[in-house]
């Protein structure tokens, strides 16, 4: 029995090893295909900065002493206006002695225009938007001992807009007798409620042509034995433009610009954008700015029957915060905001047809009202990425 | 205690089979030859090689739409089908035992004394789950919780094991022997992972952390930088250039332990036997060529803080830089030459049999490896025929691995004083024909365990002898 056992044994075990053959595998025919796809998620970026931290004051942009943010342009020698702007020179010797005066005498300021460069961005601009306080000092100097009247113009031009003019009344300018004191330095003020200076300003301009005109009173109003109208009389003012960022504002920038996607790979590199199934990009925000933003993006074809190929939108990209009465947003206060932005595989197939990118940015104040910007506004925001990759490559 | 569904197996069908290797497996175990002798390499080569997570067919297919052969990595198979296959913990354990040299001799009525020396080559290597789903599908499908590395482990020693051994009836039932081992390490590494995992938050910041030991034996020179990381690790091969430093390498005298085997066997009665072994209880200190690496912290990447580039201060390239530095330098790196201890990875045997006949019975064994914090275990069934000293065989059923189609065979016989015998755990049943070229070759389509014992002693004398004694007085 045991040797019919191990007979058995034997056998049985020889069948086994000559066993069965399950699966014929032909590693010639191996396939070199090979599909990937990995999401990776990580946060790439965050920040908690204050307005002051991303621009740093200038001679243009500046942060007085309660931190409110303004813009200051300034332009030396509006109005420079000498004797001889209002009377002939030549004929000088012959007003000395003359205790009643010479009656009026009128000057012209000759234009001069400040040119602010922004023509390229107003043409994308489109919108409401109001600047609420701006105002415009004049610093002047005046030697003429007798009573000048200035009527200082003020035009307001940009492509297709109807000019604006600042309707300044005419203002008298401080004057001293040139005997005590040769010289007077003095400031007029031109703010919204003596002037059309607020409409202007919120064109906006794309230059300001100042001129206007001067008239000079001689009379000798101060008594004296002979006038002293001399040579040297002079009116010397400098413009100084400030705009406090006090403002409401419900508009859009629009911009095409080539297909920046188009370039993003070389053509000799392993990936292209055939490798992502898609692209996430989730963005959350703690706004302390009184001020939102919606962005979309659009792939254009613009050469073959044009239209749009994609489109890409972050609705809330930031949330306005909300704001006071006196259109501040009070210290650690936000508008919190999570928004995504989200390229489909769709997206990715369209980037190859399209040359133009359009991007629309719509930016707002608080419910489109009155706001204030201040230097100390605080944003804090993070960024992560949400990356799903569709890779297919053949190793053979 | 972990229970890891990995093989334990270590030639089971060997424990029942009249072989003079089986004391390795029980020292109280005996052959029926007087005298044995196991020459180098040749009476004993052991291999095995269990993992509980991939075979040759998860990896290679046949192309459901060509006649193609794919890899999982094609697209027409799933991704998810692949990892669907492994475990949250996925072992690997390579294992090479070659015989120097053996042997066995009967002392007196019923004492056996053994000795052997055997070159020894054991790996384990724990590989958490997570970790192929991150390297597969990216961390995406983890926000919001963990990635759990903590069992990533590793451990591989090749040492030398001089054993000598003694067994004995101590009662006409109780057979008992001890094997006591000189362990000689030659070379060893050992990853201790005390904590090792990425968090990954539901706002997508990491957090990194980890505390884990690396420890190493072998010609290798670690370089430090000025900020304590690793520059470099050279392996110093200057040492095998003279006879003396090849000697001194693989004579491993400078990294010494000791082992210890202990087991019974006990009749219960003519046809029943239970026995019971302790084996490989045994440490090594390694005290030569030692490098100790250490790693301990915690880093949160919370993304690149822009403010200084929206200032001014900073450029994106310089923020990288310094994300890079920052992982760089909060982890601790020491390196340190302290000497450290491995333990072997001691088994529990049970087993018993049932005679049938003189010469067949049924045998049942329990195994159970104690790695670490690991235990495996098989449970093997087996039918056994022993044929005096001529022939011996050994059809064994082991439940191991989750798996239930581990059909094992030993053969062993004896021409003369020559033993051959051959011995597998696990018998493939079925096979895959791979052509590759001009050839073709024949893999076994379960890849779980691989076991395999064979080799040839020479083996002298039979101490069990039929009494030819004739009646005094015959009745008629």
């Amino acid at each position: 029995m045991t040797r019919k056992a191990a007979y058995i044994i034997f056998i049985v075990m020889v069948f086994l090893f000559t066993g069965c053959i399950k699966d014929t595998y032909d590693m010639n025919k191996l396939s070199g295909k090979v599909h990937l796809s990995p999401s990776l998620a990580f946060r790439a970026i965050s920040g908690d900065i204050t307005l002051s931290d991303m621009v740093k004051p200038t001679d243009t942009l500046i942060y007085d002493q309660y931190n409110l943010v303004k813009l200051v342009f300034r332009q030396d020698s509006v109005v420079d206006l000498a004797i001889s702007d209002f009377w002939d020179i030549d004929g000088f010797p012959a007003l000395k002695g003359n205790k009643k005066g010479f009656g009026q005498l009128v000057a012209t300021i000759d234009p001069e225009t400040m040119n602010f460069e922004i023509e390229d961005i107003m043409s994308n601009i489109s919108g409401v938007y109001a600047i609420i306080n701006p105002s415009i000092r004049l610093y002047y100097s005046n030697s003429f001992p007798f009573t000048v009247k200035l009527k200082l113009d003020a035009i307001g031009s940009s492509t297709d807009k109807i000019p604006v003019s600042l309707d300044r009344d005419t203002f008298a300018l401080s004057f001293t007798n040139a005997q005590d004191q040769p010289i007077i330095k003095d400031t007029i003020l031109i703010h919204k409620d003596n002037s059309s200076l607020p409409d202007l300003i919120s064109m906006p301009p794309e230059e300001i042509t100042f001129s206007g005109s001067a008239i000079m009173d001689t009379a000798n109003i101060f008594g004296l034995d002979e006038n002293y109208m001399t040579t040297n009389g002079h009116i010397l003012g400098d413009i100084e433009i400030e705009i406090p960022l006090e403002f409401s504002m419900n508009m859009q920038f629009t911009d095409t610009i080539d297909n920046f996607f188009a370039d993003a790979f070389d053509p000799d590199d392993d990936f292209n954008w055939d490798d992502f199934e898609s692209f996430e990009m989730v963005f959350n925000v703690e706004n302390g700015f009184p001020m939102g933003i919606s962005l979309s993006m659009v792939l254009y074809d613009s050469i073959n029957t044009p239209h749009n190929l994609g489109t890409v939108d972050a609705e809330h990209l930031l949330d306005p915060a909300p704001v006071d009465g006196e259109g501040k947003v009070a210290t650690d206060v936000f508008a919190s905001s999570s928004t995504s932005i989200v390229f489909t595989h769709e997206f990715f197939n369209s980037i190859e047809s399209a040359d133009q990118v359009i991007l629309i940015f719509t930016l707002n104040t608080t419910d489109n009202e009155v706001v204030k910007i201040y230097s100390d506004y605080r944003i804090k925001f993070n960024a992560a990425l949400i990356l799903k990759s569709d890779i297919n490559v053949n190793l053979k | 205690m972990i229970i890891a569904s990995a093989s334990a197996q270590n030639s089971q069908v060997l424990y029942n089979m009249n072989l003079p290797q089986n004391h390795l497996l029980n020292p109280a175990l005996r052959p029926s030859n007087s005298l044995y002798i196991g020459l180098p390499a040749i009476s004993g080569i052991n291999l095995n090689i269990n993992n509980n997570f991939v075979n040759f067919s998860d990896v290679f297919m046949n192309g459901e739409t060509s006649d193609s052969i794919i890899t999982f990595l094609h697209p027409e198979n799933e991704i998810d089908d692949f990892l669907a296959k492994f475990k949250s913990k996925n072992s690997l354990e390579p294992q090479v035992s070659v015989q120097l040299f053996g042997l066995g001799f009967s002392v007196g009525k019923d004492s056996y004394v053994f000795l052997d020396i055997n070159e020894r080559v054991e790996g384990n290597f724990v590989l958490p789950g997570d970790l192929f789903e991150l390297a597969f599908k990216g961390n995406g499908g983890f926000v919001g919780s963990k990635i759990d590395l903590s069992s990533l482990r590793g451990d591989m020693k090749y040492y030398r094991e001089i054993g000598l051994g003694f067994s004995k009836n101590f009662t006409n039932k109780l057979r008992i022997g001890v094997k006591g081992k000189v362990l000689f390490g030659i070379a060893g590494a050992s990853i201790d992972n005390n904590s090792f995992g990425i968090t990954i938050n539901d706002d997508y910041t990491h957090i990194l952390n980890a505390d884990m030991d690396v420890n190493i034996s072998a010609p290798l020179t670690v370089h430090m930088d000025t900020d304590q990381n690793i520059d470099s690790i050279v392996f110093d091969d200057s040492r095998f250039e003279s006879g003396k430093g090849i000697f001194d390498f693989f004579s491993g005298k400078k990294n010494m332990g000791l082992g210890i085997d202990i087991g019974a066997t006990y009749d219960i009665s003519d046809k029943i036997m239970v026995s019971a072994a302790l084996t490989d209880i045994g440490f090594i200190r390694w005290k030569k060529d030692i490098t100790n690496l250490k790693a301990e912290n915690q880093f949160e990447f919370s993304g690149l803080n822009i403010a200084d580039v929206i200032d001014g201060t900073k450029t994106f390239d310089e923020l990288g830089e310094e994300m890079l530095d920052s992982l760089q330098n909060s982890f601790i790196v020491s390196n340190s030459n302290d000497p450290f201890t491995t333990w072997l990875p001691f088994g529990v045997t049970l087993g018993g049999s049932y005679s049938l006949t003189k010469n067949f019975s049924l045998g049942i064994l329990s195994y159970s490896r104690i790695i670490g914090k690991q235990l495996r275990e098989s449970l093997t069934m087996s039918a056994n025929v022993n044929l005096g000293n001529a022939f011996s065989t050994s059809l064994s059923y082991t439940m191991a691995n989750h798996r239930y189609d581990n059909l094992g065979l030993g053969l062993a016989f004896r021409p003369g004083i020559f033993q051959f015998y051959f011995l597998a755990d696990k018998i493939p049943i079925m096979w895959n024909s791979i052509k590759s070229e001009n050839s073709t070759i024949f893999l076994p389509t379960s890849w779980n365990t691989i076991n395999l014992r064979l080799g040839m002693n020479l083996t002298f004398g039979n101490r069990i002898k039929k009494k030819d004694d004739k009646p005094m007085v015959t009745v008629e």
